[in-house]
């Protein structure tokens, strides 16, 4: 008899076979958990997590028509679903290996080959547990996005010297990482692999290498991973991420077409092919890409309107016109009730229509995705805007133009190369002087905004300055200097007032977009660092 | 109907090899039911189950050998190679296998340190595992034994029982292990053969791993070892 149980614990099954996941209850049952609910497919799954915050998920991998089990998960963690100390199981009547070299972002805690009796599935589980209760801290910590103390948690559970000693590791090793701290993450990486040749720490070791910068030695590392095992698709991943920083895309293409054939189904893998092979000017490939990325993303939550638009420039380019049209139809059925995907339509069936030379019916359709813009000009992602830019500027519509691109700069007047390819779209377009003029006047405008709110800072004007960023990170959500610094005058407030929790969310709502923007952003860990500094502190007592 | 002309042997195997194992599992798992349930009193036709419910066992257990010795020969397997307390694979295991243990009244013994920790692929260590203990209930007495030790560079995981021992050619010594690995129908098995593919798919710091078998069980029965750097 158990002696531990799931006592207060949801339980959720998801099968499509009916027996499965009555089996499957009949198994969990004597656990005593407070609720078992059963879903059929990956679509009431994610119903049922939406609704619940479940603790327990078994999942099988294949779930017939629809999302798949690792689609669930995804889009599960993805949208946060699922609680840091929530526990996923795959089961799968297959071999494990396949599903774990087609994930990229997210593994489930742990993976269950059919068949099993009750006997695996609750020592199982109750192995699960007992690692979730030992890394709870550190796992808090990490949920927090307090990578210091998570690191602290780690070292402490280490000096034990414990069985499950690389575990922690590993995750220590992440952490290092994220934080930026590469050198230190580095020697950790060489000191495992001195003791034992293990492939996550080789991947790591070439992960960190290329976040250095050092891509020589990146590609020395993922190389060997290949060599020694020729089914290692994140190594190719990795390569071709290599490649592409060193401008080197028809290697980087090779190096996507191998994992795409090991592992055709994930979605990035596929998408970054199809939009490696559009630069290389090799068609086919793209356009098969972009198919198969469509195809497997159907029921992903990284599907993505681009990659129509992708499909649709490929077969525009190879000179199917009408196909495109196609395309774009469809993009309308699989996006239903989303303005953004609206607006990409519109631009890309403006751009087949400028490719056909029929200004009328482009025209319409430009009017249509400006208007679409106007309301929410953050919905488009970068090369959409640009693409976007470049059709009205071929449409004489410079004014439209010239709106998206000061969206554009503002956003993002740091990226250097992004600020390169506008300047090329308006100099393609004869209009090289009014572009850099465009650019250069709305850059400074951002410059003076930083400038005049740190001389307010400095001059212990901090409501103005407050006022003032707050202000301009409204207007410009995606600019990070704008948001670091209206979180860090936000801050300097707290130090005078301790704690208040309106603005301590403030200061995360802004980092948190810093984040999402550029995750290896160093000045956010050191504000992340700071807020938590300032939210440790004792409240200031009210002065007499 | 037109057939296409290319033709992906590997996912049509695949899939089938999933659909039969779906029905596989739950033919499984309602055996177990009925033999954990009743007994050679209470049902008549137990006998007959008790052999549905090992029959069974090795089509999956086979099947599963088959798909994934397909794949390692193309290339298209990449071993999934992470650290396991062996205590709780062991377990695991032989938790695989209760209900047959049970009623074949085999008296079975798990001896390995809870601080066992090793690196290997579980789908397929469980693999070969599950063929050996497979194959020991036709040919043991009564007894089971499986074991888990450091040796040097090498963990090494043994199942003997006490039945009649391999026949002679079916020993697998030091020295077979440096032949290159073919499927010889005659000598090895499907089983031993899955045994040394998986072994050698486990590297470490330039060694691989290696299986071996002898009669040094219980009174001269059986014993498989398999070593894994």
């Amino acid at each position: 008899m158990a002696i531990w149980s799931l006592k207060g614990k949801k339980v959720l099954i998801i099968d499509d076979f009916q027996e499965m996941r009555v089996m499957l209850r009949t198994m969990v049952e004597p656990l005593a958990p407070e609720m078992i609910k059963l879903a059929q497919n990956g679509e009431d799954a994610i119903e049922c997590l939406e609704n619940t915050k479940f603790d327990v998920v078994f999942c099988d991998y294949n779930l017939g028509k629809g999302k798949d089990g690792q689609q669930v998960l995804e889009e599960a963690k993805h949208r946060e679903l699922l609680s840091y100390d929530s526990i996923y199981m795959m089961c799968t009547a297959e071999n494990t290996s396949e599903m774990v070299m087609g994930a990229i972002d997210y593994l489930p805690d742990d993976y269950i080959s059919k068949p099993f009796n009750r006997t695996v599935i609750h020592a199982r589980l109750k192995k699960q547990l007992e690692k979730k209760e030992n890394l709870k801290d550190i796992s808090k910590a990490m949920a927090d996005k307090n990578h210091k103390k998570a690191i602290a948690h780690c070292d402490k559970l280490l000096q034990d010297n414990p069985p499950n000693r690389l575990d922690l590791l590993k995750i220590k090793g992440d952490l290092l990482t994220t934080l930026g701290n590469y050198d230190v993450a580095a020697d950790l990486y060489e000191d495992i692999i001195e003791e034992r040749d293990i492939p996550w720490a080789y991947l790591s070791l070439g992960k960190v290498r290329f976040l250095q910068d050092d891509f020589d030695e990146a590609l020395e590392v993922f190389e060997g991973l290949v060599k020694e095992n020729s089914s290692n698709v994140a190594a190719y991943d990795w390569l071709a991420k290599t490649y592409e920083a060193m401008d080197e895309l028809d290697k980087a293409q090779e190096m996507l077409n191998i994992g795409v054939i090991k592992s055709p189904k994930s979605l990035i893998r596929q998408r970054k092919l199809a939009q490696v092979a559009y630069k290389n000017e090799d068609l086919e490939t793209a356009q098969s890409a972009f198919e198969h990325a469509i195809n497997v993303g159907q029921h992903s939550c990284y599907k993505q309107p681009d990659d129509y638009n992708g499909l649709a420039k490929t077969l525009v380019d190879s000179g199917h016109a009408d196909d495109a049209f196609n395309v774009v139809e469809k993009m309308a059925k699989d996006f239903k009730n989303d303005s953004n995907a609206e607006m990409v339509a519109a631009i890309t069936k403006g751009m087949v229509h400028t490719s056909k030379g029929d200004k009328e019916a482009a025209e319409q359709c430009l009017e249509g995705a400006m208007e679409l813009f106007n309301q929410n000009p953050q919905g488009l992602s970068t090369d959409i805007a640009l693409e976007l830019t470049d059709l009205c500027l071929s449409a004489g519509k410079e004014e439209d133009a010239n709106e998206i691109t000061k969206n554009l700069v503002r956003n993002h007047h740091d990226d250097k190369k992004l600020i390169d390819r506008t300047k090329k779209i308006y100099a393609d377009a004869g209009k090289s002087d009014a572009g850099a003029a465009l650019i250069d006047k709305t850059t400074t405008e951002i410059v003076d905004i930083n400038n005049k709110g740190a001389h307010l800072l400095k001059e212990g004007k901090l409501e103005e300055s407050i006022e003032l960023f707050m202000k301009a990170a409204r207007g410009m959500p995606d600019n990070t200097v704008v948001n670091l610094n209206a979180a860090y005058s936000i801050m300097m407030q707290m130090k005078k007032t301790g704690k208040i929790k309106k603005y301590s969310s403030r200061v995360e709502s802004y980092l948190e977009r810093v984040h999402n923007i550029d995750p290896a952003n160093k000045k956010y860990h050191e504000m992340m660092e700071m807020l938590q500094h300032l939210c440790a502190a004792k409240p200031k007592a009210k002065a007499a | 109907m037109k057939i296409a002309p290319e033709f992906d042997y590997s996912t049509l195997l695949a899939s089938s090899i999933h659909e039969v194992k779906n029905s596989l599992n739950m033919l499984l798992n309602s055996i177990d039911q009925v033999v954990t349930e009743y007994d050679e009193e209470s049902c008549p036709a137990y006998k007959a189950f008790s052999q549905i419910q090992y029959e069974s066992k090795r089509v999956n257990d086979d099947l599963v050998e088959l798909l994934a010795i397909y794949r390692i020969r193309n290339n298209q397997y990449s071993a999934n190679i992470d650290e396991y307390s062996l205590s709780d694979f062991l377990h695991e295991n032989i938790g695989q296998h209760e209900a047959m243990i049970l009623n074949r009244k085999i008296d079975y013994k798990i001896d390995c340190s809870d601080d066992l920790y090793w690196f290997f692929d579980r789908d397929l260590l469980t693999g070969v595992i599950s063929n050996v203990i497979n194959n020991l209930y036709k040919y043991t007495k009564d007894k089971l034994h499986i074991s888990a030790v450091r040796d040097e560079e090498y963990m090494v995981i043994k199942i003997i029982d006490n039945g009649p021992g391999y026949p002679e050619d079916m020993l697998i010594s030091n020295d077979d292990n440096q032949k290159s690995i073919s499927f010889d129908q005659a000598s090895t098995g499907l089983g031993l053969y899955f045994s040394r593919l998986v072994a050698e798919l486990h590297k470490n710091k330039s060694r691989h791993g290696f299986i071996k078998t002898t009669n040094e069980g219980i009174d001269g029965g059986g014993c498989f070892s398999i070593y894994l750097p």
